[in-house]
């Protein structure tokens, strides 16, 4: 662990003014890079000491979006909370919504019905690819290649096109309740889908061709910010990140929740743990993630979206309109919210678009939660980014970074 | 042999490994958890990240409960001290999970697990921002998130759920 860079007060302006008792001879140069800058892709800081174009020593400091989500979650009631935590990592909007409610249904105990299952599955998926997506196009973007991030931003927007027209909100959906999903998917929803398939498909081929053997971008990213499996593994690493180090950990396949355990699909490992294996290992998933919404949407089940239990979600709104008990019921549900068994502790992890997503809850009985703890993956694998970068030179830290995906949101919750 | 089984091997073995280290191991909604010592909790770790059957090699993170606000009578278990620390550790081999909580005072310093797992730096460093336990031998416990003129530590349950603070930053 390399020691903090301590003279950080020497990045602001108005020390540039007493530069001239600053040591500019000494052959190490302190660059500050954010919290607010394109290529930091997020609120984050990093403080650099060069030598020449050499990283000798780097620190970060994060914290720039904190919002105390944690402390937000300890007053507000379960479904409430999924406001807050879909706001995490705010590019796969829809894994963290599911993760936050299978928590809660561990919590409470409930099964949700099998079309709610695999619903979320296949708007996990789609969220998957365009998470994926804004982390490969952006990266070929740092490291100068332009043409990569149209293509990659157009799946992007049809990826979100389609949770547009199934949610009404592009980014942030709120569309899972405790028990299920607030509403069945629209009519047309599974040959829009299907449309969108091949699609992905075309595009994950069009950048194979694009950077696999394309000179340049193999020099910027082949070897560069590399970590070895067990080094990655001690720093907490999960998701993409850790399976480019070779390590095939998804929580998809080792524990499986949804309705993973039902289909068939790949998890894509790197070799080496460089920029290059976690482009190329996010892009393979991609096409896992066509396998499973292609399989989801053929096994899809009819029925319910939503639990039948009325003392967890919200009555039909004629009852409400018609009958006093309807309305007092639905007046309850939503200020105290449903009641979780008194004394409860679960901890529940899915797979999200950067690794393992985990709530642990503790409940005490009311309708609100008594302590909620995010383990957020972005948090781990930027720990690790001062040991990434030192020793290698200055244009390398910004192919490292993109590469990692980091998302304030998730990163500072 | 499945992971289910596997875990609470490890805690047989640790137990017979440790002795006086385990106060307690039981299941509850989280999974296995395993209730050790303050004093022991690096050596527990290290145990479990090296034991050869089913090595606990991802510290998943580390995080703390606040249980001064705790209301129901009739759900009181055995809790010895304010806060828990609780440890969630997973091994890729053998795909099991496994929880090690210990209980502490505020005043309380735990030995520093960033030694055993690098992950344990950044989760140390969050608990001590935000609940203020300490841990002796981190390299570098600064707070994480917040300023480090930031008054209080927002998750004990002591703290305010709504306030300003007025912050002492020099104006340009």
């Amino acid at each position: 662990m390399s020691e903090p860079v301590v003279k950080t007060q020497a990045c602001y302006p108005r020390d540039v003014e007493r530069a001239g008792e600053l040591d500019l001879h000494s052959g190490r140069m302190v660059l500050n890079w954010g919290p607010s800058h394109p290529a930091t892709h997020g609120t984050l800081r990093i403080i650099v000491e060069l030598e020449g174009e050499t990283i000798a020593r780097c620190d970060t400091e994060i914290g720039y979006l904190h919002r105390g989500k944690e402390k937000l979650a300890e007053e507000w009631t379960y479904n409430k909370c999924v406001n807050i935590f879909e706001r995490m990592n705010y590019c796969s909007t829809m894994i963290n919504a599911c993760a936050w409610h299978q928590a809660c249904e561990k919590l409470f105990g409930i099964t949700i019905p099998e079309r709610a299952v695999y619903l979320r599955t296949i708007l996990s998926e789609i969220s998957r690819i365009a998470d994926h997506m804004t982390c490969i196009g952006p990266n070929c973007v740092d490291i100068g290649a332009l043409t990569p991030f149209w293509y990659t931003w157009d799946i992007r927007e049809q990826a979100y096109d389609i949770l547009e027209f199934v949610t009404g909100a592009r980014m942030m959906h709120t569309f899972t309740r405790l028990g299920g999903m607030l509403a069945d998917v629209p009519e047309g929803f599974a040959e829009r889908t299907s449309r969108f398939l091949p699609e992905v498909l075309r595009v994950m081929n069009e950048l194979d061709g694009l950077l696999a053997k394309n000179r340049i971008f193999c020099e910027r990213t082949r070897g560069v910010g590399a970590l070895t499996a067990e080094e990655a593994l001690s720093y907490g690493w999960t998701g993409p990140c850790l399976r480019a180090c070779g390590v095939a950990h998804d929580l998809r396949v080792a524990r499986p929740y949804l309705a993973y355990k039902d289909l068939d699909f790949d998890v894509p490992v790197g070799e080496h743990g460089d920029t290059y294996d976690r482009i190329f290992v996010r892009i393979e998933e991609c096409r896992q993630s066509v396998r499973i919404i292609e399989q989801a949407l053929d096994n899809l089940p009819g029925g319910p979206v939503l639990v039948d239990e009325p003392h967890l979600v919200l009555p039909p709104k004629p009852v409400v309109y018609e009958q006093m008990e309807g309305l007092i019921h639905h007046f309850k549900l939503v200020i105290d919210g449903p009641q979780a068994p008194a004394g409860a502790m679960v901890y529940d992890a899915s797979e999200g678009g950067n690794g393992e997503l985990g709530f642990m809850v503790v409940s005490d009985g009311s309708g609100k939660p008594y302590r909620v703890a995010v383990r957020s993956p972005c948090f781990y694998i930027f720990s690790a980014l001062p040991r990434l970068v030192v020793g290698s030179l200055l244009p390398d830290l910004s192919a490292t970074l993109a590469s990692l995906n980091i998302i304030a949101g998730e990163l500072d919750k | 042999m499945n992971s289910n089984e596997l875990a609470p091997q490890v805690a047989a073995r640790l137990k017979s490994a440790l002795p006086g280290a385990i106060s307690d191991s039981y299941s509850d909604g989280r999974g296995l958890v395993i209730r050790c010592e303050p004093a022991a909790i690096r050596e527990v770790l290290a145990f479990l990240r090296d034991d050869r059957q089913c090595p606990f090699d991802l510290l998943a993170n580390i995080t703390a409960v606040d249980w001064s606000a705790w209301s129901r009578q009739d759900e009181q278990p055995d809790r010895p001290a304010r806060f828990s620390v609780i440890y969630n550790l997973y091994s890729t081999s053998a795909r099991a999970r496994l929880f090690v909580e210990v209980f502490v005072e505020t005043a309380a310093a735990l030995p520093s697990a960033t030694p055993v797992y690098a992950s344990a730096n950044w989760s140390e460093r969050e608990v001590f921002d935000m609940f203020g336990l300490r841990f002796t031998g981190h390299p570098d416990l600064r707070r994480i998130y917040l300023s480090d003129d930031f008054a209080g530590h927002p998750l004990r349950k002591d703290f305010p759920r709504h306030g300003r603070q007025p912050q002492d930053h020099p104006q340009e």
